[in-house]
C-alpha cells in the first residue's frame, strides 16, 4: 500500500480475552477495521458487545482481568500492541486521544477545569505552567465555551453536563491528535445538548483533520455523524457498512432489528400507529456466548447450520461487509 | 465560615452539660470516695478528718445541689477547686495541656510521615510483596500494646543505644519527646497506613485516573498530579478523628515516661476519686475533640471545591 | 533534764534486730554540692504541697526536704528524736510537755521561727470545717477537740511561755514524739500560707527549699543555706522524678538517669542476681504487716478455732518465699520485727493441714465452709497471693470466692464492715501501743478496729500499758497482748514486708527508714564526684 492511502489506524483480527477464576473467556474475537486519516467510523452495538474494550485496547488502556489475546493495532502503519509502555504514553494524548463517557467522574474533581486542559502542553509541548493555562483558555474559546477565562478557574461540579464534555473534548484535542476516540460522548447528555457537543466534535476534528472512532448503542447517532458504520454484536463484528446504506438496507439480522427499533420521523405517517419493534431475547454475557452464530438464539432466519457453525466475514458489494449465514 | 464556627461551639455546650451530669451521678454510685484515700496509707482512718473533709469539700450535699452549683461554676468557666491539691482544676489542667499538646502533636505528626506514605507505596504494589510486608507491618502497629512498646523504646533507644533519655519532661525538647511520641504515635501510624491504602486503591479504580492515563501521563504524574490530593482528602477524616481522641489515650505512655499530660492526670484522679478534676479533664478533652472535629470540617470546606461552592 | 522516751533504752537493742544492711561506714569525706535524682515511686503524681493536707507516703518524700517537725525519726536508734524542739520536758504524769525550741531554725523566706509559728501551726489542723490530714496528731491536745467543733477559738491546751518555749497539755498521757515526727505536724510560716501561691510554691522550715514542680514529671528543690544544721545539706539540689511504673524505673536506673529505685519483688531478685547491683541495695524491716483480715462479726470466724485453723492451713513460708522473692518476713503476730514488743523467740504459726482439719472439725466444721474473699490487684498482698491461697484452703475443705477491688473502695468496703475476710497492708508501727489499740474494744471500726475484735483480757493488758510508768513493765504488757493476739488470730498473720532500695555507687548517706524506705533526710544525702546528675 503507498502511504497516501495507508489506513491511519488499522485494527486487524483483535483478540481480547477476560480472566476470571472460573477461566479464561472471549470478549473481543476477531475484530478487524480501519479509520483512514480524517475519516469518521463509528463502532455500533449494544452494552457489553465489547465495543469500549475495543477503543480501550488501542489506546493501551486494558487492566486486568482483561488482556490482548491476539491481533494486531496498527497507528500509521506500525504496530502499536506490544509497544513498551513508555512509547505507548507518547503516543496518548498526542496521536491518539480519548473522550469517556461520563465527564463528571471522568475529570478530577478538585482540580480546576482550565488546570487539567493545561495539563496536556504541559506534558506533550513542553509549555511552562502558565502558557499552558493561557492555552487552556483558547482550547475553552474553541469548544465554545462562553467566558473561558473564568470558566478556565471553575470546578467540574460547578460546570453543565454539555459543558464538561466541551471541556473532555478541548482536552482531547489540545494538542492535534491524529485520532480522536470518542466513547459514548453523549449519552449522559440531556438530548438538546448532544447534538450540539456532536456537531462540535465533527466541526473541530474536521479543521484539525482528526479522525474520530465514535463508539455508542445509539445507531442513530453514529449514521448521522460518521462515515462508516461497524455493527458490533457479542464480541465479534457483524456488518460493516457506509453510514447512508445501513439505514436503508441493512443486511444482518441484528443490524435490521436496530433500525427497526429507532423511532423515525414520519413513520407514522407512512406506516400508521404501532409499536416499535424490538428484538427478541437479551445480549448474552461474556462467560456465556452461544456457539456457532452469537445472535442465533435471538434471529428470526435461524438454521441448523448457525448453531453450530461461526460464518465468516462475507465481503459484499461496495465495500460492505456482513457476517451471517443468511443476510440479506 | 464564622457562622459555622459559632453553631458547632454552640452545639457542644448542651452535650457537655450532659458528660458533666454523668459523671457527678457515676461518682455518687461508684464505691469509694476522696476522703477515705487521702489519709496515712495503712494506718488506718481518722474519721473526724474524714467528716470535716467531706465538709469542706461539700461531698455531703445532696446531688441537685452540688450539680447546680457546678454548672453555675462552668457558665463563668470556673472548673472549680481540685479535692487533692486545693487548687483550681484549670490551673492544675493548664499546667498539662502544653506537654499533652506537644505530646499529641508529635505522635501525629510520626503517624502521619510514616503511615501515609508506607499506605500510598503498598497500594501502588497492591497484592506484592511491598504491599504484604508494610500491611504486616501496620496490623502489627495496631496490635501492639503501648506499654510493652514504650518499654522496648526505652530499653533499646534508652539503655542499649544511648540516644535519648528513659524518662522525664526535660525542657519539653525533641531529646525527651521522641520516644514517648513515637511509643503512642505507633497506633495511629498504622491505622493511617491502612486507610491511605484504601483510598489510594479506591482511587486508582477511578474514572478521572484512567482519563489522567489517557492523557499519555507516566504513573509517578499521575500520582502526583491527580491521586495525591484526592487521597489526602480522605484521609483527612481519619487523621481528625485520630487527632481527637489520642488527647484522652495518652495516659498509659504519660505514666510509663513521667510525661506530664492530662491523660495521667485524669486517671490519677479517677483513682483518687478527685471529682472535680475528673469532670474537668474531660470537659477539656471533649472539647479538644470538638475543637478538631471542626477543624476538619473547616479544612474540607477549604479544600474540597465540591464542598466549598456549595 | 531531758527525759529519756521509755523506749530509747530498748531501741538500742532493737536496733540490732534490724535486718538492715546499711551503707558501710564511709572512709569518704562528704563532698559539698551535686544533685541526687530520688525517685517518687508510689504514684504519678504529688498530690499535695501543704504537709497538713497530706498523709500520703508520695507526698511525706517531698515534705521531708523541704518542712519540719518537733522531732523526727532517728533510723539509727529506731526512735523518735529532737528536730525543732531541743528539749522536751514532762510532768504531771506524762500529760503536759514543755519544749524548748531552736533558736536558729529560719523559714525559706529569712524568717526566724518562734513559739508563736508552732502554736499557730498546731491551731490551724485543729480548724474547724477543714479537712487537715495532721490533725488526728493534735488532737490528742486539751481544747483541740473543742476547737474542732467550732466552740473555742484556740487551742487551750496550747500555752507559749516565751518566745523560745511552748508549753502543751495533752488529754491523756503521750509520747510526743511519736505524734510530732509525722510530716502531717509540720511548723508552718503563717504569712507564707495566706498568700495564693503557697498551695503550688510551699516554704518551710527543711534544708531544701522549693525551686520548681512539673506535675506529673518531676519535683526540684536546691539547698538553703541557712539550715540550722551546720554544714548541711551537702547537696546543691535533690530533685524527685516521679516513676511510678517499675519497668520503666528499672530502665531508668540501669541508664544511670536517676540515683535510687524501690525493687518490687521482682526487680529484688534480678537486681539480687547481678554482681555489681547486688552491692548497693539498702534493705530494712518495715513497720508494715500484711495480713488476712477476718470480720469476727462473720460466722464462722467468730470462732477462734476456725481462725487459727486458717493460720495452719496457710503454707506461708513457701508463700513467702517464692511470690515475694523472700522481699518479706514471715510475719509472728501483729507486731513487726523493728517495734518493741516483738518477740524473736515466738515463731510462726506451723503449716500443719491436719491440725488445720482438726481445729475446723472441733469447731463444728468438718467438711469446711465457703467465705468471700475481698483482695485488690497489689502483687505484694493482693489477687496473685490470694490465688495462691486458694488451694492451700481447698485442702482442708474451706472454699474461697474472690472478690477484686480497687484499693480505695477496699478501704472503704474494709471501713464500712462490709467484708468476710480482706487481705491488705497496715502500718503496724513505729508506736506498738498505738498499734495494738486497733484491736482494743473501745476502737471503732473506723479508726482501724477493722476486724472488730473485742476481748477484756485483751483490753485490760493494752489499758496496763497506757498508764504504767515502768518501761519494762510497759513491755512487758506489750510483749503480752502481742502474743494474745497470736493466739486470739484475728487476721491470718501473713508477713512483715521488707523495703528494698537500690541506690548508685556515688549516693552516700541513705537510711533504712523502717516507718518508710522512701522518706529520707536528705540533708545527710551526698554525692561523690563520680556523679553524672548536674
Amino acid at each position: 500500500m503507498s502511504g497516501a492511502n495507508m489506513p491511519l489506524l488499522s485494527v486487524e483480527d483483535l483478540h481480547i480475552s477476560l480472566t476470571t477464576d472460573a477461566g479464561r473467556f472471549p470478549a473481543v474475537e476477531g475484530v478487524s477495521f480501519s479509520i483512514a486519516r480524517g475519516e469518521t467510523v463509528g463502532l455500533v452495538g449494544e452494552s457489553g458487545c465489547g465495543k469500549s474494550i475495543t477503543a480501550l485496547s488501542i489506546m493501551g488502556l486494558l487492566r486486568d482481568p482483561l488482556g490482548l489475546a491476539g491481533g494486531k493495532i496498527k497507528l500509521s502503519g506500525q504496530e502499536i500492541q506490544n509497544l513498551p509502555a513508555s512509547q505507548l504514553r507518547a503516543l496518548r494524548g498526542k496521536r491518539i486521544a480519548m473522550i469517556f463517557q461520563e465527564p463528571m467522574t471522568a475529570l478530577n474533581p478538585l482540580k480546576a477545569v482550565g488546570t487539567q486542559i493545561a495539563e496536556m502542553f504541559v506534558l506533550h509541548q513542553g509549555a511552562s505552567w502558565r502558557e499552558a493555562e493561557a492555552k487552556a483558555v483558547d482550547a475553552l474559546t474553541q469548544v465554545k465555551v462562553p467566558a473561558p477565562a473564568q470558566r478556565a478557574k471553575d470546578f467540574p461540579h460547578q460546570l453543565s453536563g454539555g459543558m464538561r464534555q466541551r471541556v473532555m473534548i478541548a482536552i482531547a484535542l489540545a494538542c492535534e491528535p491524529d485520532l480522536l476516540i470518542a466513547d459514548e460522548p453523549t449519552t449522559a447528555l440531556d438530548v438538546t445538548v448532544q447534538s450540539e457537543i456532536v456537531d462540535l466534535m465533527k466541526e473541530l476534528c474536521a479543521a484539525r483533520g482528526t479522525a474520530i472512532l465514535m463508539i455508542s448503542h445509539d445507531l442513530g447517532l453514529v449514521t448521522d455523524t460518521c462515515k462508516r458504520v461497524c455493527v458490533m454484536y457479542a464480541g465479534r463484528i457483524v456488518e460493516q457498512q457506509d453510514s447512508e446504506r445501513i439505514f436503508n438496507s441493512p443486511q444482518h439480522p441484528y443490524t435490521q432489528g436496530l433500525v427497526a427499533s429507532l423511532p423515525r420521523l414520519g413513520m407514522r405517517a407512512r406506516h400508521g400507529r404501532r409499536r416499535l419493534t424490538e428484538i427478541a431475547g437479551v445480549v448474552p454475557g461474556i462467560t456465556s456466548y452461544p456457539a456457532g452464530c452469537r445472535f442465533h438464539p435471538r434471529c428470526t432466519r435461524r438454521t441448523e447450520i448457525c448453531e453450530t457453525v461461526v460464518p465468516e466475514l462475507t465481503a459484499l458489494a461496495e465495500g460492505s461487509l456482513v457476517r451471517c449465514h443468511h443476510h440479506g | 465560615m464564622a457562622g459555622f464556627i459559632i453553631r458547632r461551639l454552640l452545639q457542644m455546650v448542651p452535650m457537655l452539660v450532659a458528660i458533666a451530669l454523668l459523671i457527678f451521678v457515676l461518682f455518687s454510685v461508684i464505691p469509694g470516695s476522696f476522703a477515705t484515700g487521702q489519709q496515712d496509707e495503712g494506718l488506718g482512718l481518722d474519721m473526724a478528718v474524714v467528716t470535716r473533709m467531706r465538709q469542706e469539700l461539700g461531698l455531703d450535699d445532696p446531688l441537685h445541689v452540688r450539680f447546680g452549683k457546678y454548672v453555675a461554676q462552668l457558665a463563668t468557666l470556673d472548673l472549680g477547686i481540685s479535692f487533692r491539691s486545693r487548687q483550681p482544676v484549670a490551673d492544675m489542667i493548664g499546667a498539662r495541656m502544653w506537654p499533652s499538646l506537644i505530646l499529641t502533636a508529635a505522635a501525629m505528626g510520626f503517624a502521619i510521615v510514616i503511615g501515609v506514605p508506607l499506605g500510598f507505596v503498598a497500594a501502588l504494589r497492591p497484592g506484592s510483596l511491598v504491599d504484604l510486608g508494610l500491611m504486616i507491618v501496620a496490623v502489627s502497629g495496631l496490635s501492639l500494646p503501648k506499654f510493652w512498646l514504650g518499654i522496648l523504646l526505652m530499653y533499646l533507644f534508652a539503655l542499649t543505644l544511648g540516644w535519648f533519655p528513659s524518662f522525664g519532661y526535660g525542657d519539653g525538647g525533641l531529646y525527651h519527646l521522641t520516644l514517648p511520641a513515637i511509643a503512642l504515635g505507633v497506633s495511629p501510624m498504622a491505622l493511617l497506613a491502612r486507610t491511605t491504602r484504601a483510598a489510594v486503591l479506591d482511587i486508582m479504580n477511578a474514572d478521572f485516573v484512567r482519563t489522567a492515563r489517557s492523557k499519555g501521563m507516566n504513573e509517578y504524574r499521575v500520582v502526583v498530579w491527580h491521586v495525591l490530593r484526592n487521597a489526602l482528602v480522605l484521609v483527612l477524616t481519619t487523621i481528625g478523628l485520630q487527632f481527637g481522641s489520642l488527647l484522652g489515650q495518652g495516659v498509659v505512655v504519660e505514666k510509663l515516661f513521667a510525661w506530664p499530660g492530662i491523660g495521667s492526670l485524669l486517671v490519677d484522679s479517677v483513682f483518687q476519686r478527685d471529682i472535680p478534676a475528673v469532670q474537668g479533664c474531660i470537659l477539656v478533652i471533649s472539647l479538644f475533640f470538638l475543637v478538631i472535629n471542626t477543624s476538619v470540617d473547616i479544612a474540607y470546606k477549604l479544600i474540597d471545591p465540591r464542598i466549598r461552592y456549595n | 533534764m531531758k527525759r529519756l522516751t521509755l523506749l530509747s533504752t530498748i531501741a538500742v537493742a532493737t536496733a540490732g534486730l534490724f535486718v538492715a544492711v546499711m551503707p558501710p561506714a564511709e572512709a569518704q569525706t562528704p563532698r559539698k554540692g551535686g544533685v541526687v535524682r530520688i525517685t517518687a515511686p508510689y504514684a504519678s503524681s504529688f498530690g499535695n504541697l501543704d504537709p497538713h493536707m497530706s498523709g500520703r507516703s508520695q507526698d511525706g518524700q517531698v515534705h521531708m526536704t523541704i518542712h519540719r517537725t518537733l522531732y523526727i525519726w532517728d533510723s539509727a536508734k529506731g526512735e523518735p528524736a529532737l528536730e525543732l524542739a531541743t528539749a522536751a520536758t514532762a510532768s504531771a504524769g506524762g500529760t503536759v510537755w514543755t519544749f524548748k525550741l531552736r533558736q536558729d531554725a529560719f523559714f525559706h523566706n529569712g524568717r526566724k521561727m518562734t513559739a508563736d509559728d508552732v502554736v499557730w501551726s498546731f491551731n490551724r489542723l485543729m480548724e474547724s470545717g477543714k479537712g487537715f490530714v495532721g490533725a488526728r496528731w493534735v488532737r490528742l491536745i486539751k481544747g483541740a477537740v473543742e476547737k474542732e467543733k467550732g466552740e473555742a477559738q484556740e487551742i487551750s491546751g496550747m500555752k507559749k511561755v516565751d518566745d523560745f518555749t511552748v508549753e502543751i497539755s495533752f488529754t491523756q498521757k503521750v509520747e510526743p514524739g511519736f505524734l510530732f515526727y509525722n510530716m502531717t505536724t509540720s511548723i508552718l510560716p503563717k504569712e507564707e500560707v495566706e498568700k495564693p501561691t503557697w498551695a503550688i510554691a510551699p516554704v518551710g522550715l527543711g534544708p531544701f527549699k522549693f525551686k520548681e514542680h512539673i506535675s506529673g514529671s518531676r519535683l526540684v528543690t536546691e539547698r538553703f543555706d541557712k539550715f540550722y544544721k551546720p554544714g548541711l545539706p551537702y547537696l546543691d539540689r535533690v530533685e524527685f522524678p516521679i516513676m511510678a511504673e517499675a519497668s520503666a524505673r528499672d530502665i531508668a536506673f540501669r541508664n544511670k538517669e536517676v540515683d535510687t529505685s524501690i525493687l518490687g519483688p521482682v526487680q529484688y531478685v534480678a537486681y539480687n542476681n547481678d554482681a555489681n547491683l547486688k552491692k548497693n541495695i539498702l534493705e530494712v524491716a518495715e513497720v508494715f504487716t500484711r495480713a488476712m483480715v477476718m470480720n469476727i462479726g462473720v460466722k464462722p470466724f467468730d470462732d477462734k478455732r476456725v481462725r487459727q485453723a486458717i493460720n495452719h492451713a496457710i503454707n506461708t513460708k513457701i508463700i513467702v518465699e517464692r511470690l515475694a522473692r523472700n522481699k518479706a518476713y514471715v510475719a509472728t503476730s501483729w507486731l513487726p520485727i523493728t517495734v518493741p514488743g516483738y518477740d524473736k523467740d515466738m515463731s510462726p504459726y506451723a503449716y500443719d493441714p491436719a491440725k488445720a482439719k482438726a481445729l475446723l472439725a472441733e469447731a463444728g466444721l468438718p467438711n469446711g465452709f465457703e467465705f468471700e474473699w475481698t483482695t485488690s490487684q497489689n502483687e505484694s498482698w493482693g489477687l496473685p497471693i490470694v490465688e495462691a491461697v486458694i488451694p492451700m484452703l481447698a485442702q482442708v475443705g474451706i472454699k474461697v470466692k474472690t472478690k477484686v477491688v480497687e484499693v480505695a473502695v477496699l478501704t472503704d468496703l474494709a471501713l464500712k464492715g462490709e467484708f468476710q475476710a480482706y487481705i491488705g497492708s497496715s502500718q503496724t508501727g513505729p508506736d506498738p501501743l498505738q498499734t495494738l489499740r486497733c484491736f482494743h474494744s473501745a476502737t471503732p471500726r473506723t479508726s482501724c478496729n477493722v476486724s472488730g475484735y473485742k476481748n477484756a483480757d485483751f483490753d485490760k493488758l493494752l489499758d496496763e500499758a497506757g498508764t504504767t510508768d515502768d518501761p519494762a513493765k510497759k513491755l512487758d504488757l506489750l510483749k503480752k497482748a502481742n502474743a494474745h493476739l497470736y493466739d486470739a488470730a484475728p487476721v491470718w498473720f501473713f508477713n512483715y514486708n521488707k523495703a528494698a532500695m537500690a541506690y548508685q555507687p556515688w549516693v552516700h548517706g541513705l537510711l533504712g527508714n523502717p516507718t518508710e524506705m522512701v522518706h529520707q533526710y536528705p540533708e545527710y544525702i551526698w554525692v561523690d564526684a563520680t556523679s553524672p546528675a548536674k
